[in-house]
This record gives C-alpha cells, sequence and structure tokens, in this order.
C-alpha cells in the first residue's frame, strides 16, 4: 500500500492530514477509517498500520472527560486513543477511580466526552442527541450489567426478551428468539422464572442472553463479575469467552481484576485517565 | 414499541403496586362521581321541567294575548282573529280562553275565583279528582282547582285557615252549593241607543229576579248570613268607630250591589291539597258555556267586566278572548309561526322561546355545579401527579437500564402517560359505577321530597349516555395531563442510572 506523500498536509496527535489527493484510492485501500470533506480529508495512521485486513469497529481519539468539582477539574480521561477491531474482546483494566467505567459510559453513550471523537462503526456517536443514542444503542449494542439489572416483574424469557420489545417485534416472535438465547447461555429450564428465584450467576447468564438478543455488533460489559463469587466468574467469562468466538461478536469489558482480563484479546490498561498499557494478544490467541 | 406492548407493561407497573394505585384510583373515583353527580343534578332538574312542558305540548304552543281589558293598546283576540291565525301555515287549531273573574261563597267560606273559559279538547285534558267534565249545553258548570280551597276564608270569622293555621277549611265543593258573585253592569249609555239601553235593563232587571229566587231555594242562609255582614258594615260606618272595631270588621269579596248567582260544579282537579299542578288554583268551564252564561247575565250594551271597550268606552257586541293558543304543528315551526304572528301586531310568545332562556339558565347551574365537583377532580390530579412521581423515582434505576438497552425517549413517556392514563380510565369508570348508585339513591329518596311539584316519579338526578362517555374521556385526559410532568421527567433521567450500584 502507498500513500502519495507529496500530499502531506500536517500530523497532529498520531494522525496524518492531508488535502487534494486520489480519494478513489484511498477508500479502497483505507475503508473506514477515512472521514472529512473531499478537500480535507483525514486519515487514521492506526487504521493504517494495521495490515492485516481487521476492521476497527471501536475507534477512540484523543478523548477527555473532566468533571468540575467545586473549583477543582478532575481529569476523569486524560487523553486516550485506542482502536477495538471486529470479533476482539477487549478488556479495560484499571482500579477504582482510574476512569475506566467513564470510558465505558462514555462508549456505550451513556455520557458525554468534554473532547475528543468516537468512531463506533462508523459514526461520530459523541456529535449524537439522546435520541439517536437510544436509537443507536438499540441496534448495535448490547450490555452486561454488573448488577444484572433484569426487571423484577419479568421472567426471565420476557427479560431477555426486552431490548426487541423496543424494536416493536411482535410478542411471538420475540420470545422464540428470546428461548433460543436461554437456551445457549443453558437456561433453558429458568425461562419462568423470576430474577429473585435465581442465583447471581443465573441473572448474569440472563443479562448475557439480554445483550445478545438483539444480535448486536458491539457488547458492553461493565463488571459483569462483580457481584459473583470466584467460581460463577470463571464461568461466566468462559461464557463470554465462548460467546466472542463463536458469534464473532465485539466485546468490551471494564473489569478491575486482571486474572480475569487474561482472557480478553486486547488488555487496555488505566491509570489515572491515561493509557499507561496495551496488550494486544489477538496474534497470539489466533496462534493457540 | 407496539401499543399493546406499551399498555401490557403499564398494567403490570400499576399491577406490582396494588394498594398504591388503588388508593390513587379512589381519589379518581370520587373526583368522576362528584362532576357526574354534580352535573346530573342540573341535567335532572332541566329535564324534569323539560318533560312537564313537553307533555303540556308547550314547545309546539304559541300563545298570544290581549291586555286590552287592561286599557292598554293591544289588539284585540276575537273569533276573526282565530280564523287569521288558523289559516296560517303550520298551524294546527287556535284555542282560545276567555277568563272571567268573581268572588263566590260555599259554606261559611268565599273566595275569588278566575273561571276560564276553554275549549272542550283542553277541558278533557285536565285530570279529574272527582265529579264529571262539564260540556257546553244547559247551565255553566264548572270544574274547580284542588287547591282553590286553600284560599278560601272565612266570612263570620274573617279567619283564613290555610294562612292561620295551615288546615284546609272543611268545605266539599261536590256537595256544598256555591254562589258566584257578578258585578252590577255598567250600561255605556249614548244618545242613539237609549231606547234599546231602556228594554235590555229591563230585560236585567227580570233576569235578576228570576235569578234570585232561583237560587234563594237552597241558599237561604248564606244570603241571609251575608246580609247580616253587609248590616253589620254600615252600622260601624255609622257608628263612625273606625279603628276600635276594625279587627271585628269582616271584610268580603262581595259589594252590597252584587249580583248573587248560583254556581254549579261539575268537578275537582285531581290531587289533594299538597299536590300542585298548573290547574290547582284555577276554575274551569267549556268556552260556550261561559260565553251563553255571561249573556245571560249581561244586556247588550252593559260592560262586562273584564272586557274591553272600544275609544269611546262602549262594549263590543262579542265577547274578546283573554288568549289564544296557537298549536303548531312541529317545535321547528314555531318560530316561524311565532314571527308571523308578531308581525300581525300581537302580543305572542312561546314556550319554547321561554325554554330557551331556561336553558341558558341551566347552562350556568350546570357549570357552577361541575365547578363544584371538578374541585375534587383537581385533588384526584394532584394526587395522580404525585403517584407518578414517586413511581418515577423508585424506578429510576429500571428506567435507566431500559434507556440502555435502547428503549425511546418517546416510548418512555408514553409508557407512563398510559399508566397514569389507566389511573384516570380506572377511575372514570368506578366512578361512574358509584354516580350511578348515588343517583339511584337520590331519585329514589331525595326526589319524591323535593320534586313533588313536577308530579310522581320526576327524576332529580339524570346520567344521559353522553355524560357517561364524556365523564370517562375526560377522567383519563385528566390522568393523562397530570401524569405528563412525572413522564416528561422520566425521560430525562440519566441512563447511568443503570450503571450505578447502590
Amino acid at each position: 500500500m502507498s500513500l502519495d506523500y507529496d500530499s502531506l498536509y500536517y500530523m497532529e496527535d498520531k494522525r496524518l492530514k492531508f488535502t487534494d489527493s486520489s480519494n478513489d484510492q484511498l477508500e479502497s485501500t483505507l475503508a473506514g477509517v477515512l472521514y472529512g470533506d473531499k478537500k480535507n480529508i483525514e486519515v487514521d495512521l492506526f487504521a493504517v498500520d494495521n495490515d492485516d485486513g481487521r476492521k476497527a469497529v471501536i475507534q477512540v481519539r484523543n478523548l477527555y472527560k473532566i468533571y468540575k468539582v467545586g473549583t477543582n477539574k478532575v481529569r476523569a480521561l486524560n487523553g486516550v486513543d485506542f482502536n477495538v477491531y471486529e470479533g476482539e474482546f477487549c478488556a479495560i483494566v484499571g482500579t477504582s477511580g482510574s476512569g475506566k467505567s467513564t470510558l465505558l459510559n462514555m462508549l456505550a453513550g451513556l455520557e458525554k466526552p468534554t473532547k475528543g471523537e468516537i468512531i463506533i462503526d462508523g459514526q461520530h456517536i459523541e456529535k449524537m442527541n439522546e435520541n439517536q443514542l437510544v436509537k443507536f444503542r438499540r441496534e448495535n449494542v448490547g450490555f452486561i450489567f454488573q448488577s444484572f439489572n433484569l426487571i423484577g416483574t419479568m421472567n426471565a424469557l420476557e427479560n431477555v426478551a426486552l431490548p426487541l420489545t423496543f424494536r416493536g417485534i411482535p410478542k411471538v416472535l420475540r420470545l422464540k428468539r428470546a428461548m433460543k438465547l436461554l437456551r445457549l447461555v443453558g437456561l433453558k429450564e429458568h425461562a419462568k422464572h423470576r430474577p429473585n428465584q435465581m442465583s447471581g450467576g443465573q441473572q448474569q447468564r440472563v443479562g448475557m442472553a439480554r445483550a445478545l438478543v438483539v444480535n448486536p455488533k458491539i457488547m458492553f460489559a461493565d463488571e459483569p463479575t462483580g457481584n459473583l463469587d470466584s467460581r460463577t466468574s470463571k464461568e461466566m467469562m468462559n461464557l463470554m469467552r465462548e460467546v466472542v468466538n463463536k458469534q464473532k461478536k465485539t466485546l468490551v469489558m471494564v473489569t478491575h481484576d486482571d486474572t480475569l482480563a487474561a482472557i480478553a484479546d486486547k488488555v487496555i490498561r488505566i491509570v489515572d485517565g491515561k493509557i499507561v498499557a496495551l496488550e494486544d494478544r489477538s496474534t497470539k490467541v489466533m496462534e493457540d | 414499541m407496539r401499543i399493546s406492548d406499551i399498555l401490557e407493561m403499564s398494567l403490570t407497573n400499576l399491577w406490582k403496586r396494588k394498594m398504591r394505585t388503588v388508593l390513587t384510583v379512589l381519589g379518581v373515583v370520587i373526583g368522576t362521581a362528584s362532576i357526574v353527580v354534580m352535573l346530573s343534578l342540573g341535567l335532572g332538574l332541566k329535564q324534569a321541567m323539560m318533560d312537564q312542558v313537553g307533555s303540556a305540548g308547550g314547545l309546539t304552543e304559541i300563545l298570544v294575548y290581549s291586555d286590552a281589558m287592561y286599557g292598554s293598546d293591544d289588539l284585540l283576540l276575537d273569533d276573526k282573529t282565530i280564523e287569521v291565525f288558523s289559516e296560517m301555515e303550520y298551524v294546527e287549531n287556535v284555542q282560545p280562553q276567555l277568563i272571567y273573574s268573581m268572588p263566590f261563597q260555599i259554606g261559611n267560606y268565599e273566595g275569588y275565583m278566575d273561571l276560564v273559559g276553554v275549549t272542550p279538547e283542553y277541558l278533557s285534558q285536565i285530570p279529574l279528582g272527582q265529579g264529571e267534565y262539564p260540556d257546553s249545553k244547559g247551565n255553566m258548570r264548572i270544574i274547580v282547582g284542588n287547591q282553590v280551597v286553600m284560599s278560601l276564608v272565612n266570612m263570620t270569622t274573617g279567619e283564613w285557615p290555610d294562612f292561620e293555621s295551615g288546615e284546609a277549611p272543611n268545605v266539599d265543593f261536590m256537595t256544598m252549593p256555591m254562589i258566584g258573585g257578578l258585578e252590577v253592569e255598567e250600561t255605556y249609555e249614548a244618545d242613539n241607543d237609549v231606547s234599546e239601553d231602556v228594554t235590555d235593563n229591563l230585560a236585567d232587571i227580570n233576569e235578576d229576579f228570576a235569578v234570585e229566587e232561583d237560587f234563594s231555594l237552597g241558599t237561604d242562609e248564606f244570603n241571609s248570613e251575608s246580609d247580616e255582614d253587609d248590616s253589620d258594615f254600615s252600622d260601624d260606618e255609622l257608628d263612625r268607630e273606625p279603628y276600635d272595631e276594625w279587627e271585628d270588621e269582616v271584610y268580603s269579596y262581595f259589594s252590597n250591589d252584587m249580583k248573587r248567582v248560583p254556581i254549579n260544579v261539575a268537578g275537582v282537579t285531581e290531587g289533594d291539597l299538597n299536590t300542585y299542578a298548573e290547574y290547582s288554583y284555577y276554575c274551569y268551564t267549556d268556552i260556550e258555556a261561559l260565553k251563553s252564561f255571561l249573556k245571560q247575565q249581561y244586556s247588550v250594551n252593559s260592560i262586562i267586566p273584564g272586557q274591553p271597550t272600544d275609544r269611546s268606552g262602549k262594549p263590543y257586541r262579542d265577547l274578546k278572548y283573554s288568549q289564544l293558543t296557537v298549536k303548531v304543528d312541529k317545535a321547528d315551526n314555531v318560530e316561524t309561526v311565532l314571527e308571523s304572528i308578531q308581525m300581525l301586531g300581537y302580543q305572542a310568545e312561546a314556550q319554547k322561546e321561554w325554554l330557551e332562556e331556561i336553558e341558558k339558565e341551566f347552562m350556568i347551574i350546570e357549570a357552577v355545579l361541575g365547578g363544584i365537583g371538578a374541585v375534587a377532580m383537581l385533588v384526584a390530579a394532584i394526587s395522580i401527579a404525585n403517584t407518578m412521581t414517586m413511581s418515577i423515582y423508585e424506578r429510576t434505576k429500571e428506567i435507566g437500564v431500559m434507556k440502555v438497552l435502547g428503549c425511546g425517549l418517546g416510548n418512555i413517556r408514553s409508557m407512563f402517560l398510559a399508566e397514569a392514563g389507566f389511573i384516570g380510565f380506572l377511575g372514570g369508570i368506578v366512578g361512574l359505577v358509584l354516580s350511578y348508585t348515588i343517583s339511584f339513591l337520590l331519585n329514589k329518596f331525595l326526589a319524591p321530597m323535593l320534586m313533588s311539584d313536577y308530579g310522581s316519579n320526576v327524576n332529580i338526578s339524570a346520567i344521559p349516555l353522553w355524560l357517561v362517555l364524556a365523564a370517562i374521556v375526560f377522567s383519563t385526559i385528566v390522568g393523562m395531563v397530570a401524569g405528563f410532568f412525572p413522564a416528561q421527567r422520566a425521560t430525562r433521567l440519566s441512563p447511568l442510572a443503570a450503571i450505578r450500584n447502590e
């Protein structure tokens, strides 16, 4: 692959910016990472330097989140850049208060960044309003919560089917699909059970099924094992690994536990709002 | 989201908090019932009034009256007028009424009656309690209103039993003889009519004797009694004791020179002393019988009391009517006929016009009553808003989860609006059941006490179908309006609430 360096305009923040190049050629070689208008095209170097054909589903650029606490400014995220590729299991690891949860919230469009860009599947979600964000999540995102967050008045089956309800899918169809996913997570016989009739591990598996039911491109998991004992946590992590492998999902998980993060393809370590280490073990996993 | 899913989730949430839902619904029940019952009272009263007027044919009738006998310039009503009116379009028939007022005696009592001469058709619709309907043949016979007895005053003591003790005098119109007093005729004197007058007067004098002989057979004692009264009166005057003896003096409707004529009673109208109907205070007779009675009593040139005279004070040849009732084929045509009658210069009014006025007044009454009821509804609305706000605070996390899972903001709002709307709807339904119960009880126990004037079996409270539908729609809308701001608040809740761990 070649770039016309004559037209290189300037370079800033690990990004090339250049103008008046042969756009068609660039688009074919750098699919999904070109943005800007025709006169002012930006090319992502991260995308460019990955030449194994993987597509970056999530691109985070120069992300800042600054909270004002009284007169002090707290930098929850202090300039974060990374990519997550399709089919990748990415773990964001950090201690409490490191900014890892804030990062996840912003990836899922639950919080607005102070500065920077988040591009998921080619869409700039930091520019969306709340309605667009809800629609975006409905169509692209599955979410697994730390405290399961199942609806208490609904049984397992109905809980799994809930996101399909928001899509306006008829009851019969969505219950059928929900049943399929309950079977996948091994809870077929608990379909009629209410959340309070199930163990934490079972509830989280229902949560997993609920996240998968809309067939999302990306799944987010916020400390999914935080309320589970170590044995169940292990089972849960294996299930998530299996889902990523078999269903070819992209999964971003936040955790404080290094041992759990070890199962991921990529581990992003955050300390005080900055990435201190980025371990990409995808090649290693592929070799395995 | 599908509407069925939104409704199902709302109902599930209401069901989850049964007690709170029931209490909030109860508020709406009371609010709805208070508005509906209040309005039903206004509607019931109006209905009763309309029914009364409508059953008397009032909606298709036009009343043409003339005050010419009181000296006004009103056009006179006579047979020619009837002919003119009868030929008008839409007019079915024209019924004249002739009113003649006179004092009367019965037993020890005397009173003053308005004797109304009406057509046989009119006469036949007066409900009778005793006796039979009079006809135009033979001597004039009258029907006495059932409450006429209340106006009687004792001739000897001057006591007015109904007024003083609330008891009616013991008088039976059917068996006891009644004597009427006719004012002595004033004769119009004109030079060229002298000879005629003289002969008339002579004839009258003869008649007088004849009549007095007639009734003296059975009524000697009344005669002598009233004579005594009269002589007492003149004695007093002679003694010049105007004030001391005043209380002992008995005022009489009869003057000394009145002609005493026996009146035959054919019947009494239906009802006892406490039953008021439009006929209760009048006496009725056949109009032709009244005409011939008056012609028999008064000579051609004499002025009959209550009858108009022309400019020179001369009486008319024929009797003029007090009022005409013009019956129109349909209520819709009343306006047209009324206008053409008024164009001719007659004083006329339609019950319909009056009813429209009444209707306007009732609208005000209903608005006031409804407004009183609305206070309870306002409280219920506040209670709904409170319940919804509580519910949203409790479900902050759940709402957050739904937002994270991709539930549209509009859907969240719809869910809470539906919930509030359901509370209103349920309250409306149950409130109507309560309203019907209260309405039934009011009609059963209160109506007989308050509404006897409108006849028996009249409802004080009426709930028409439109009120039922309006109540349900209104209570549902009130619920949704009350739930609007809480619902709006729910859409603004942060999805981050789902992430936070308590």
